[in-house]
């Protein structure tokens, strides 16, 4: 209910959901590179996908030969032939 | 860069992870802000970075995680150290380059001119040398201010100095007087003088500083005529005059001329043809000496021989005293032929647009071109008029007999007050 409330607020007053809601931030370059935001830790890593936790959700990344170029608390890099991202 | 810098500056490692939950050993690093990076899944396990630092630190998060790590590699400076601590010939060849390379950073190395184009690089050059400027002293004995004072003294056409030392190089830029020619007149002219015609033209206008005007706008001047004297009368209070005092005249006179053009060339000229035959060689300069290497060739036949050359340098201002180079001779065969119509007036047209070039640069305003090319079989002239507006006045000594005159009237006056 309160959860509810917030999302109508931050989407009525337009301020940004990843600070205000913690929602999860992706930021693409071309299909080989991806930034996360907002994540909260790696649920399972293989060669051909990744499963994050983020806040409300998971992120699965698919791909081929992924590979984490870094992380830390705020943010992950990965790299690859990504070819496909699910929420779950 | 700066985060691989800092790796190799402290060393790391690429290890490989194995066990039951590598992730969950990867959260708990995360957690405690261990660093890890390039992580990689292989078949045995997975394969990531971690610093020296970082690794000594996940003893106990390796324990809670249930995994293992085995280094695989070890990168950085003190690993580098460490595998060559027996090496000390070699440690001390380091050291030796790195003192050479710091005490290379004492001395000037390249000196570089800015905006000069009357004065080449080498006569600069060669006047630095005069004032013990050379390649390879010491920068702290270069007094930058002493010698922007010296360049303006000894260079008078240079208006503007500036020079400064950056790393192993010191740079000279500097701006010349666009105007040289009436500055070295005036000043050649201190002592009393007329302003004549230096050219025939119409005046357009006559701005004076010092002396009386003789013309006006819209006069005709012949070459030669006085335009501003210099023998100014004082006169009383009748307005009579007392005596004539002689002053230097100084104006700006501008007037519509004529100039007449005229330029030649033989429709015959010589071409160089290329055999393919090219020779190469090789250049160094080392602390000033110079060694070339070229394969021979023959010396009968000529050769167009162009080298260029490269000073080392490790960031944009720290040069080393070495320059290397390539040199590339081409052979050639030269022989004569005529030029086509359409290339004799290409030629032409470029000569008078350099021609044009120059009198813009000395102030002069081109009003009208009426140049025509004509080619004939074995010449090609380029002829007729330039209009332009420009300075025309010309400092000329004033005549004895007017000095005698300004000096008889001084003896009159003297003269007349004994009476």
């Amino acid at each position: 209910m309160f959860q509810k409330a917030k999302v109508s607020a931050v989407s009525a007053l337009n301020l940004p959901k990843d600070v205000m809601l913690g929602e999860v931030l992706l930021s693409f370059t071309g299909s080989r590179c991806l930034v996360v935001e907002n994540y909260r830790s790696i649920v399972k890593y293989e060669d051909n996908e990744i499963w994050l936790q983020a806040k409300n959700c998971r992120v699965v990344v698919r791909g081929r030969h992924l590979c984490i170029a870094y992380y830390d608390k705020e943010e992950m890099k990965i790299t690859g032939a990504i070819q496909a991202v699910e929420f779950e | 860069m700066i985060r691989w810098l800092v790796h190799m500056w402290q060393g790391y490692v690429r290890v490989l992870l194995t066990g039951i939950s590598p992730e969950r050993f990867f959260n708990i690093c995360r957690m405690q802000e261990v660093e890890i990076w390039d992580i990689r899944k292989e078949e045995d396990g997975y394969v990531c970075c971690m610093s020296v630092q970082g690794f000594r630190e996940s003893r106990p998060l390796i324990r809670k995680a249930k995994v293992r790590l085995k280094i695989r590699e070890r990168f950085g400076l003190p690993f580098f150290l460490y595998r060559n601590r027996k090496r000390k010939l070699s440690a001390l060849g380091m050291l030796l380059f790195a003192v050479l390379l710091y005490g290379m950073t004492w001395v000037i190395w390249d000196v570089t001119f800015l905006g000069n184009v009357r004065y080449t690089d080498e006569v600069l050059l060669d006047y630095l040398k005069e004032q013990n400027i050379t390649y390879g002293m010491n920068k702290a004995k270069v007094r930058c201010e002493e010698l922007e004072e010296k360049i303006r003294l000894d260079f008078p056409e240079i208006t503007w100095v500036s020079a400064r030392v950056a790393g192993t190089r010191l740079i000279v830029q500097v701006k010349e007087n666009e105007i040289l020619e009436k500055t070295e007149e005036r000043e050649s002219a201190a002592g009393p003088c007329d302003l004549v015609a230096a050219k025939a033209g119409t005046i357009v206008s006559v701005v004076v500083r010092n002396g009386v005007p003789k013309v006006k706008a819209g006069d005709s001047v012949e070459a030669g005529q006085t335009l501003v004297e210099g023998r100014v009368p004082i006169l009383n209070d009748s307005k009579e005059m007392v005596r004539e005092q002689l002053v230097a005249s100084d104006a700006d006179v501008t007037a519509r001329c004529i100039t007449e053009y005229k330029n030649h060339f033989s429709m015959l000229h010589q071409e160089k043809s290329l055999t393919g035959k090219v020779r190469k060689g090789l250049y160094l300069k080392v602390f000033g000496g110079v060694f070339a290497w070229i394969l021979p060739g023959s010396r009968e036949n000529t050769w167009e021989v162009t080298t260029t050359v490269y000073p080392l340098h490790i960031w944009e201002d720290f040069f080393l005293p070495v320059s290397v180079g390539v040199i590339e001779a081409k052979e050639y065969v030269p022989y004569e032929t005529w030029y086509s119509e359409a290339e004799a007036n290409l030629r032409a047209e470029k000569e008078l647009s350099e021609f044009l070039v120059k009198f813009a640069q000395k102030g002069v305003q081109i009003l009208e071109n009426d140049v025509k090319v004509i080619s004939n079989g074995s010449e090609c002239v380029s002829q007729g008029t330039i209009t332009t507006v420009e300075q025309i006045a010309l400092p000329a000594a004033i005549s004895r007999t007017i000095t005698e005159t300004e000096e008889n009237s001084d003896t009159d006056e003297y003269i007349g007050d004994n009476h």
